[in-house]
């Protein structure tokens, strides 16, 4: 025990002779780990995110296309549906974007049903203009991105132009909590019948269904019997969306970590200077060691711990920053280069969450190589005859 | 204590540039005694010293250390001979230069099973030895030449050696210098270490405490 104190001692002695060359190597390491973590965290956190609004999907939406484009669908196809055994619920919809050319936002129209069941929860979400909730012709809940965008407060009126130029006024009756941001930061919420003026969806018609499965294992096999009975549909798993998301995400994060392959190359170039060959002031510093009384074992004691003590704090130091940008400052800059195109970006703040996959790609990427190119060029030299130190090689 | 017998070295055997540092030389060094090796610069001193301290292994022949054969020891068991019979002062000094002296003098004992306490109390003895209590916490490249020699002979001496090897000792220090050196090490000798000293300096080899000149000259030795 009193010998690895002792080699430690040293190797903190040693280590502080050099403590500007030190101090500047563990910045650019800490530096490199907080680029590289910050785009995993991030990512991680955004498909975490992703997955949550996922979960809030119906098992099964289904579309019409035509000549590939979204069509309003029938809703006499609900009556079809309902022939097919293991659907649970089917619920119609009425929704679209909205595109507000000043600003370049996509707002996102619901149609609110009054009578469904699945929308009674509504009121839990909604500030203020709750009433069970109900919505009637002329109103509007809003989320915070619209009131922010247009600058509106309860009891304020929101213009919307329908398709046919016209344009219809609708007073805000409510808005959606901030923590529900990332699924209603963009919606307008909208009475059926103006949601249908507003889109143009004509009676008669809906834009998507919502199909819900009793039996989860049973989604696949459901949504087959749909296509056949319902030829021309699109029928979209939640599955499907989900991995798309997956896909999404992580081609963003992959191309925005092409962009740091730059640092990492440099970093590589640092790590393969130093693998292939010591300064020969370490050199000699290894065989006065040796000459002294040191093993190879002693010298490899003291660099492992030398290059774990630069790289690993450096690592835990660029994690730290990188949790900090990510989960506190709301990953600035960043974000917007991974979130996407939208103009709403909504103001969430991501859970907190590190996987030991991310740790160790990140450790892998770092830590090792710094590792290994201490360890072996002194390996290397501490199995070099003390002689030539005498010999002042 | 030390005994040579019809030992060899030879540098880059078999290529062109093979060279012949030390040649068949026998010798003996009882326990206690001070034997100088003397000769011109490139006569296989220093290789003899570096054999003798188990630093290389030589081409052929056998070194004894106290009736052990040490020159074909497994390179860890070389250094465990170094560690605990061996102390040397390089010709150059082999300083770390920006350790502090108190450092550079515990180098030797960091691998051992000894605390900070006792390590610090060796050093404090060692120091005080040589008369550098003062510039304990200095890094040795602010030191003059003679305390850097000083310092190495406080770091050859800090595993308490049996055997102390110095390789041109002097080769620095002026004349004054060079006595006060000898007779540190004429001390070293009354303690019973036994002494080797290459050197071709007659302030060492003329010193009264030395037992033995030898002579070498192209690898090969011969007594004076």
């Amino acid at each position: 025990m009193n010998r690895y104190l002792n080699l430690l001692d040293f190797t903190l002695y040693s280590l502080l002779r050099r403590k500007w060359k030190i101090l500047f190597l563990m910045l650019l390491f800490s530096y490199l780990v907080f680029l590289f973590s910050s785009v995993l965290l991030l990512t991680g956190a955004i498909k975490n995110e992703a997955k949550k609004g996922v979960r809030a999907l119906p098992d099964i939406t289904i579309q019409r296309l035509t000549a590939g484009r979204q069509v309003p669908i029938p809703a006499a196809y609900g009556e079809k549906l309902r022939e097919v055994f293991g659907i649970e619920e089917i619920e119609p919809r009425i929704w679209g974007y909205y595109f507000v050319a000043s600003t370049q936002a996509n707002y996102t129209i619901l149609g609110y049903d009054n009578e469904r069941d699945a929308w009674k929860d509504l009121g839990r979400i909604v500030l203020q203009g709750t009433n069970g909730v109900s919505l009637g012709e002329g109103e509007a809940i809003l989320g915070e991105g619209i009131l922010k965008d247009r600058y509106l407060r309860l009891g304020q009126t929101l213009s919307l132009d329908t398709p046919s130029q016209t344009t219809k006024s609708f007073q805000v009756v409510g808005a959606f909590k901030g923590v529900t941001n990332l699924l209603t930061y963009d919606v307008i919420l909208l009475n059926q019948r103006d949601a249908r003026e507003i889109l143009g969806v004509e009676e008669g018609f809906v834009t998507d269904f919502s199909v819900y499965i009793s039996n989860k294992n049973e989604i696949t096999t459901v949504a087959k019997k749909i296509m056949q009975i319902l030829p021309g549909t699109r029928v979209v798993i939640k599955n499907q969306l989900a991995r798309t998301y997956d896909m999404v995400y992580s081609w963003r994060s992959g191309f925005t970590l092409i962009t740091l392959l730059g640092c990492l190359f440099a970093f590589a170039m640092m790590v393969w200077e130093r693998a292939s060959g010591l300064s020969a002031e370490e050199k000699r510093e290894i065989g006065i060691l040796k000459a002294t009384g040191w093993d190879t074992s002693d010298i490899l004691i003291m660099k492992s711990w030398e290059g774990l003590g630069i790289s690993f704090t450096s690592f835990v130091a660029g994690l730290i920053g990188s949790y900090v940008f990510t989960f506190v400052l709301g990953a600035p800059l960043l974000k917007s280069l991974i979130l996407g195109w939208s103009v709403l970006y909504p103001p969430f703040t991501f859970t907190p969450s590190v996987s030991l996959d991310q740790i160790l790609v990140l450790l892998s990427l770092t830590v090792v190589p710094y590792l290994i190119a201490t360890v072996i060029p002194s390996w290397r030299a501490a199995t070099v005859d003390p002689d030539t130190v005498i010999r002042g090689v | 204590m030390i005994r040579v017998m019809s030992v060899s070295k030879v540098y880059n055997k078999g290529e062109p540039n093979q060279v012949r540092a030390v040649w068949e030389v026998s010798l003996h060094v009882p326990q206690g005694e001070m034997a100088v090796v003397r000769g011109p610069s490139g006569s296989g001193k220093t290789t003899l010293l570096t054999l003798i301290g188990c630093f290389a292994r030589p081409s052929s022949g056998e070194i004894q250390v106290a009736g052990k054969p040490i020159s074909r020891l497994p390179e860890k068991f070389m250094t465990l001979h170094r560690r605990k019979h061996v102390g040397m002062m390089f010709q150059q000094f082999n300083l770390i230069q920006d350790l502090s002296v108190e450092k550079n003098v515990a180098i030797p004992l960091y691998p051992l099973q000894l605390s900070g306490r006792l390590i610090d109390e060796r050093v404090d003895a060692l120091l005080h030895m040589v008369r550098l209590d003062k510039r304990r916490a200095f890094p040795v490249k602010r030191l003059s030449g003679g305390e850097q020699q000083r310092v190495a002979i406080a770091r050859a001496l800090a595993n308490d050696p049996e055997i102390v090897l110095a390789d041109e000792p002097t080769a620095h220090l002026d004349t004054a210098l060079s006595q006060e050196l000898m007779t540190m090490l004429q001390a070293l000798k009354a303690e019973g270490r036994t002494i080797v000293i290459a050197s071709h300096d007659p302030v060492v080899y003329g010193h009264p405490s030395v037992d033995r000149v030898l002579t070498m000259k192209d690898g090969c030795l011969s007594e004076v």
